[in-house]
């Protein structure tokens, strides 16, 4: 198995693309679920509301609570509560208490939240959360807790992943000549002239999302298969937790996972 | 209502970005499209997410009444 970086982007949020070769639709789909399922990060889960005269209703007010990326230092140093040695009812090592008070009128952000813990604060400090009008209050708490997009999608720590076979080119040159095909690709990356190649950008392949239709207009005569032995595959991280440590977590979970069913299967073989 | 906090279909986070987008096209005077290329939007689910949103909170604000058995 081969990977290579295709494109690399790094706002707000970072996003690669990466070509990996030699492997199967089936393992390639592993990654994308370990991405999304086996990655632990920190999200508020409850929230107490003393106070809310917004218009904003608090179920709403707590949905949007809980959808706030959070940036931790070190995820390692939490426990996810199932696991907790205090049995889930919640200690320092699984829980994250953040307070808010505001009075308005005021525009209430996500950096507004104060937590009680020094490596924890949300992964973009200006995410607007809701308005408190004039003689209006809105004091809460929320109870952060670490947890796995298993469990529900706000832990994911990942947007979009997705890949597709690498696209590969076949030309039938005989038949752009024969009916003097003339085409130009939406995407700029193919063009042909009077049944002659003007122009093939080789290295955007990857990029092109209108194979479908080269073959419908070009008679046939270009087609453009995709591989399922090569892979282009997409990641796009939520801002939690940089995209390197993202992937090096997944494959750890993945590898922890393979470890536990190793020795669980000698054990068993052994006896 | 107020912009969401995420992309309905993709989860990317975007509320951070509602200001920033407001000022370009209101204030700066550019395209959405421009506006939308610059933040990185580049997935449609998001962009749709800016194009169609009407901000309805600040309307609403004035005519809150205070909860029952809210101290004041």
């Amino acid at each position: 198995m081969r990977v290579s970086l295709y494109d690399y982007e790094k706002r707000d949020v970072e996003r690669a693309t990466f070509i990996i070769e030699d492997t199967s639709p089936e393992f390639v789909n592993t990654i994308r679920r370990a991405l999304y399922t086996l990655v632990p990060t920190l999200r508020i889960e409850e929230v107490i509301i003393y106070e809310n005269d917004t218009p904003m209703y608090d179920e709403m007010l707590a949905h949007r609570l809980g959808l706030i990326p959070l940036k931790v230092d070190d995820i390692d140093q939490f426990e996810l509560p199932d696991l907790c040695d205090c049995g889930g009812k919640g200690c320092e090592k699984c829980q994250v208490r953040a307070e808010l008070e505001v009075e308005g009128p005021k525009k209430v952000y996500a950096k507004d939240l104060e937590f009680d813990h020094p490596d924890v604060e949300p992964a973009f400090p200006d995410m607007l959360i809701t308005e408190v009008g004039e003689e209006q209050r809105l004091r809460l708490e929320a109870i952060a807790v670490p947890g796995l997009g298993l469990e529900h999608a706000k832990w994911k720590p990942v947007s979009a992943v997705g890949y597709k076979g690498l696209p590969e080119l076949e030309i039938d040159e005989e038949k752009l000549k024969e009916k003097k095909i003339t085409y130009e690709c939406p995407q700029g990356i193919i063009k042909v002239k009077d049944g002659e190649i003007v122009h093939i950008d080789e290295d955007r392949l990857p990029e092109c999302r209108m194979y479908k239709e080269y073959e419908r207009a070009t008679d046939g005569a270009i087609k453009l298969k995709l591989r399922d032995d090569a892979f282009v595959f997409n990641v796009e991280t939520d801002g939690s937790m940089p995209l390197e440590e993202v992937l090096m977590r997944a494959f750890d979970a993945l590898e922890h996972k393979l470890k536990s069913l190793r020795e669980n299967l000698e054990e068993e073989v052994g006896e | 209502m107020i912009i969401p906090i995420r992309c309905f279909t993709c989860g990317r986070p975007i509320a951070h970005l509602w200001e920033k987008y407001v000022e370009m096209v209101e204030e700066e005077g550019k395209s959405p499209k421009e506006a939308l290329d610059e933040l990185g939007i580049h997935r449609y689910c998001c962009r749709r997410m800016f194009l169609s949103h009407v901000d309805l909170l600040k309307e609403s604000l004035p005519y809150t009444p205070p909860r029952l058995g809210s101290p004041r």
